[in-house]
């Protein structure tokens, strides 16, 4: 590599610019990329859930099996391939060294190998829809819990191997990601930039990055031993061999609670930056903001079993889970009501990123009605498993998360790539996907009231009318991602150049005083925060 | 964006009343539970409707062509309103987790109900891709039916053959999972005469959706009827017809025995009951699934 | 391209083959652990059971490791990279990297715990489970304890020699850290080879998976002190190999100061090595306290 010194005086072109990249911009378009490509496979599987839900009678999936692994891969690929990507991957690369005043992340080769073990990691998922995962069908059929002994037992074919090491790639690449981020935010901060003046999208950022340090490893600690389990004679999840399934619940989901707050955390950080721009008013209660979103992060850790009220925990167990639940609703809800103090005197632009960061503050409450509500043990027994689950966590998460996405990416798009995108497209996409996803995931409460339970191939008639309520909805808001995708084709093609600031006074954060696109290398001098 | 203005009453009261569902009970449980849902709805709707409201209200009342709105745009703190913002959810959260602190407590699956009639022992088996229940006490067993006597309580002790599944019965009230080599409990009680959907809630592959039961509630006397003609007829529950009724298959007729094992639950429990090889973690099964050509 | 002048002193990396290379190492490795450990699947044809497609992607991997750090090391005392700002970041780095180490053995102990706190959820009973003999604490675990707790010591004494300059006495000190973690390591491949009690499943021996006869998936009549194995060996395996990793980095560490690459100010590469088999040790103690000691049966084996 000798040949190759001080190489970043001249950056290198072409494949190699890319694929041996150290730097934060290029990284983070790739995956930003790759999350677009992911959400692609990802949504086509859901539309194809959709359709074959529309009318009882297995519509299109003759075989139960092939459906579950469509449900299996919609949300192992939205969760680990589309969302973690597009936001921390693509988002947190792009805007943490730039806000920060950093030159790049600290380490820029590390970074490198976080993207480029996730198409790989993409490539083991994909490649296990192709082998057997239950005797007879292809694929994992499991669903994204991957819960023992279903994934034991209930798996015998080498499909679910392949997903464990899916899983294990893209965790290794999370934790190297974190450790990446973490020691950016820290280390590299512009003179000035005390951790106290740090935009919040920073701030989420460093939160969801020690979830993903913390929680991570526990994941793989889980699925290495569904790996020695399945292969090498051990028993940690078989009743027969003195193991325990639960334990199985307890590991994932000591993972999987903060895995959702690393979903939506730094969605929160691009919300706020939004709000506040088109407001054109700074944020209000910033402290408040920034240490609500460490106290999720913290209890975050600490509620896990609230996703295992049916499996026969104890009474007591069970009460403190409830109540630790719901204690997170006390900063979550400090969040929401400072979003909208800082809209309280402002001067309101609709512009499309407000209008997305608007209709997300909506969902992201809808959705945390239903959290609360399923918080409750006592209530959570009935609906546990239930289309109920589901819509409670597509309104956080396809909704809230993924809305929060598109408000950044329109937001930040002009930044990224010098260009600005057509208004008039940004704002259908916003109106089609709105509607689109609130006719698709609404009527999936009262699916869930009727005892429809999720991951079914097929249902009685009697939940036959909102199941194809919700297909229709599917389907305009899978229309939306084509508008979404057109919008992109406009900008690239008419290529009106943007200004530096195309937000105007709102846009106060550092990444508004660079030149769009910013060149290759930013802060050759660093900035000094007064 | 108006779409609030329906989701508080369509969430409380659509009519659902032909799916019949959790916001139907028949049964005790269910009753308390479908109050405990309406009432942490309806506090968090109180809340949260103001606040979509607020926010579609402040965000349209604050545009920027809104020449009679206020534009502040320093202003970014205020002691008060942090500390009314810190308050309502607090408060809110208390008074909630209250009310779920005492339903945990007072809903806890394998609580017994409070009742004089003596209840019914169920044992319950999650089959691949079916339901076995066996009634310890009378000596029979059904297959995807479960028939009940109205207004005694139910005691199910459950487990599973195989992989995870949860068994659940909507308008009775809670679900509870069955796990192999394990048993969980469940108390329910149906008061009205009537027949009630029952399912796996758990995923647990292949023939999942298929998972059905119906719940047969009849009255205390025709329930005895029901009983006297189960023993009269019908194949016997042995190990040996275990090992068959074991082998994975989906969407199955009820199907009734007029005599079983009764050791037989203990033993699945104990994972000493017959498994059919090639059934799903059977020896046979281990590491040489069917074979398939190419990938 | 035309840059105004680097006026920083953090470290731009130039760009890199290494990521891609490992990427793909982890992605052959991987895929080859799926055709061994699948020895029954006949779709994989000639490839099932076999396992020179994982060894493959293992050599890229390993590759990769060697070239990448002889990359950092070259940037660092080469080329004078690693300014005092990056030293600080690599520091940050390497405490992360430990932090999430925790964490993975959270899970192996979460595991234990499980089972040794609460036997009676599970299908045992007591623990120990009923049939298992467990090894005694106070001869060979004791004596890797204080193996390890002495090469704590010693590398301590490494590290403050570095620190005065003292060259020869960095050597020795990396040397009998060196010896002693490999000294565990061959206490505790001799205690796993007579260990009383199975790995697994249906009393196996650890052997080679794709043995026909280790029928790790079947239900039905099993042996449910089974769990017992599973969290001894997998808990205390796991740390045996980051022993192993250890004490190879600890032995790149005694190359380079036998080569003269650290000086008192610059050794962070031993340092994080150093901070690594602390941790090891102390996941040690862990693993001694509760896995040995406190659950270990009435009789024990000596």
């Amino acid at each position: 590599m000798a040949d190759m010194a001080h190489a970043h005086a001249d950056h290198p072109t072409g494949w190699r610019r890319y694929v041996y990249s150290t730097n934060h911009k290029d990284i983070g378009t790739m995956y930003l990329i790759f999350a677009i490509c992911a959400g692609l496979v990802g949504g086509f599987l859901s539309m194809m859930m959709r359709w074959n839900l529309m009318y009882p009678g297995h519509l299109i999936f003759k075989d139960p099996h092939t459906f579950n692994v469509f449900v299996t891969g919609h949300g192992l690929i939205m969760v680990f391939f589309m969302i973690m990507p597009a936001m921390i991957g693509g988002f947190g690369n792009w805007l943490v060294p730039l806000m920060i005043g950093a030159p790049d992340m600290a380490f820029p080769r590390m970074n490198n190998i976080s993207f480029w073990l996730l198409p790989f990691s993409f490539t083991f998922l994909i490649m296990s829809m192709f082998v057997e995962g239950d005797s007879g069908g292809m694929g994992v059929g499991g669903g994204w819990t991957i819960y023992a002994p279903l994934s034991t037992t209930g798996s015998p074919g080498p499909a679910m191997d392949f997903a464990i090491f899916a899983l294990h790639i893209a965790g290794a690449s999370s934790i190297l990601g974190a450790i990446n981020f973490i020691t950016t935010i820290f280390n590299m901060r512009a003179p000035g930039m005390t951790i106290h003046k740090m935009p919040l999208f920073v701030w989420s950022i460093l939160v969801t990055a020690f979830l993903l340090l913390l929680s991570m490893p526990v994941l793989a600690g889980a699925i290495t031993m569904l790996l020695t389990d399945r292969h090498f004679g051990t028993s940690f999840f078989n009743a027969a061999g003195g193991g325990d399934p639960i334990l199985f619940q307890h590991l994932f989901w000591f993972f999987g609670h903060p895995e959702v707050y690393i979903l939506i955390l730094p969605g929160f950080g691009m919300i706020s930056h939004v709000i506040s721009t088109f407001s054109k008013r700074p944020i209000f209660g910033y402290l408040g903001m920034a240490y609500a979103m460490v106290a999720i992060g913290f209890i975050g850790f600490l509620v896990w079993a609230h996703h295992m009220y049916t499996v026969g925990l104890s009474v007591d167990t069970k009460a403190y889970f409830v109540f630790a639940t719901m204690v997170i609703a006390v900063p979550t809800g400090i969040k929401i009501f400072s979003w909208i103090a800082t809209m309280w005197g402002g001067s309101i632009e609709f512009k499309t990123p407000m209008l997305w960061a608007v209709g997300f503050v909506f969902l992201f409450t809808v959705g945390g009605v239903t959290g609360v509500v399923l918080a409750n043990a006592g209530v959570d027994v009935v609906l546990q498993d239930t289309y109920y689950v589901v819509a409670h966590f597509h309104y956080v998460l396809s909704l809230g998360a993924v809305f929060a996405i598109f408000s950044g990416w329109y937001f930040w798009f002009p930044k990224f790539t010098g260009y600005t995108y057509n208004e008039t497209l940004g704002k259908l996409h916003f109106w089609v996907t709105f509607i689109g996803v609130n006719v698709a995931f609404f009527p999936m409460h009262f699916l869930g009231l009727a005892g429809m339970p999720r991951r079914v191939a097929d249902y009685p008639d009697a939940y036959a009318g909102w199941n194809y309520v919700s297909s229709i909805g599917a389907f305009i808001a899978g229309f939306g991602v084509l508008i979404f995708l057109a919008t992109m084709v406009e900008a690239f093609l008419a290529k009106r150049r943007a200004g530096d600031n195309p937000w105007g006074i709102g846009a106060t954060t550092l990444e508004w005083t660079l030149p769009s696109p910013p060149p290759f290398h930013t802060y050759n001098e660093l900035p000094r925060i007064t | 964006m108006r779409l609030n203005s329906w989701v508080a009453p369509a969430l409380l009261f659509f009519p659902l009343a032909g799916c019949g569902g959790v916001l139907d009970p028949h049964g005790p449980v269910g009753v308390s539970e479908k109050l405990i849902l309406t009432d942490s709805l309806a506090i968090m709707l109180a809340i949260v409707v103001p606040l979509i409201l607020a926010t579609i209200g402040f965000a349209w009342w604050f545009r920027a062509s809104n020449k009679r709105a206020t534009y502040l745009p320093n202003w970014d703190f205020s002691g008060h309103l942090e500390l009314i913002v810190w308050a309502i959810p607090t408060l809110v959260i208390i008074f909630l987790g209250g009310i779920a602190w005492f339903g945990s407590h007072a809903l806890d699956p394998y609580k017994a109900l409070a009742s004089k009639a003596k209840p019914v022992e169920v044992e319950v088996v999650s089959l691949d891709w079916k339901w076995l229940f066996i009634y310890q006490n009378e000596g029979i067993a059904t297959v995807n039916q479960l028939v009940v006597p109205v207004g005694t309580p139910l005691h199910f002790r459950l487990t599973s053959s195989g992989v995870m599944n949860s068994f659940f019965v909507p308008q009775l009230g809670s679900q509870i999972y069955t796990m192999a080599g394990m048993t969980s409990q469940v108390s329910l009680e149906a008061d009205e005469v009537g027949t009630y959907p029952g399912l796996s809630a758990q995923f647990s592959g292949e023939g999942f959706a298929d998972m059905h039961f119906d719940v047969r509630a009849l009255p205390p006397d025709a329930y005895a009827k029901w009983v006297a003609s189960q023993k009269a007829a019908g194949p016997t529950l042995d190990r040996a017809t275990y090992a068959a009724l074991e082998k994975p298959s989906e969407n199955i007729r009820p199907t009734f025995y007029k005599a079983v094992d009764p050791a037989l639950f203990d033993a699945i429990v104990q994972e000493t009951a017959p498994v059919a090889p090639g059934a799903d973690g059977g020896p046979g099964g281990q590491d040489q699934p069917t074979p398939k050509k190419g990938m | 391209m035309a840059h105004s002048e680097v006026k920083h002193d953090y470290h731009l990396v130039d760009p890199s083959g290494w990521p891609i290379i490992g990427s793909i190492g982890a992605f052959t490795m991987l895929s080859g652990a799926v055709f061994w450990m699948n020895s029954g699947y006949s779709a994989f044809q000639s490839l099932a059971g076999q396992p020179w497609i994982f060894i493959v992607g293992l050599v890229l991997v390993l590759y990769t490791m060697v070239g990448w750090w002889r990359d950092v090391i070259k940037e660092s005392v080469v080329r004078g990279d690693h300014t005092p700002v990056v030293k600080l970041g690599l520091r940050f780095g390497m405490v992360l990297f430990i932090a999430s180490e925790v964490m993975f053995f959270v899970a192996w102990f979460w595991a234990f715990f499980n089972s040794a706190l609460f036997p009676h959820d599970v299908s045992i009973g007591q623990w120990p489970p009923v049939g298992i003999t467990t090894l005694d604490p106070w001869h060979f675990p004791l004596l890797n304890t204080l193996l390890l707790l002495t090469s704590a010591t010693t590398v301590t004494w490494a590290h403050h020699a570095l620190q005065h300059g003292d060259r020869k006495g960095a050597i020795q000190g990396l040397l009998l850290t060196v010896g002693l973690g490999a000294s565990f390591t061959c206490v505790q491949a001799y205690e796993y080879s007579h260990a009383p009690f199975s790995f697994g499943f249906h009393h196996l021996p650890l052997i080679p998976f794709t043995d026909p006869a280790h029928v790790s998936l079947s239900v039905g009549a099993g042996n449910f002190d089974a769990i017992y194995g599973s969290t001894f060996f997998m808990a205390t395996g796991f740390h045996g190999f980051h022993v192993i990793v250890g004490t190879i980095f600890l032995t790149v560490c005694l190359f380079r100061a036998i080569a003269g690459q650290f000086t008192p100010e610059r050794h962070f590469g031993f340092e994080a090595a150093a901070w690594y088999w602390h941790f090891v040790d102390v996941v040690w103690l862990f693993l001694f306290s509760f896995i040995y000691v406190w659950g270990q049966s009435a009789v024990t084996f000596a």
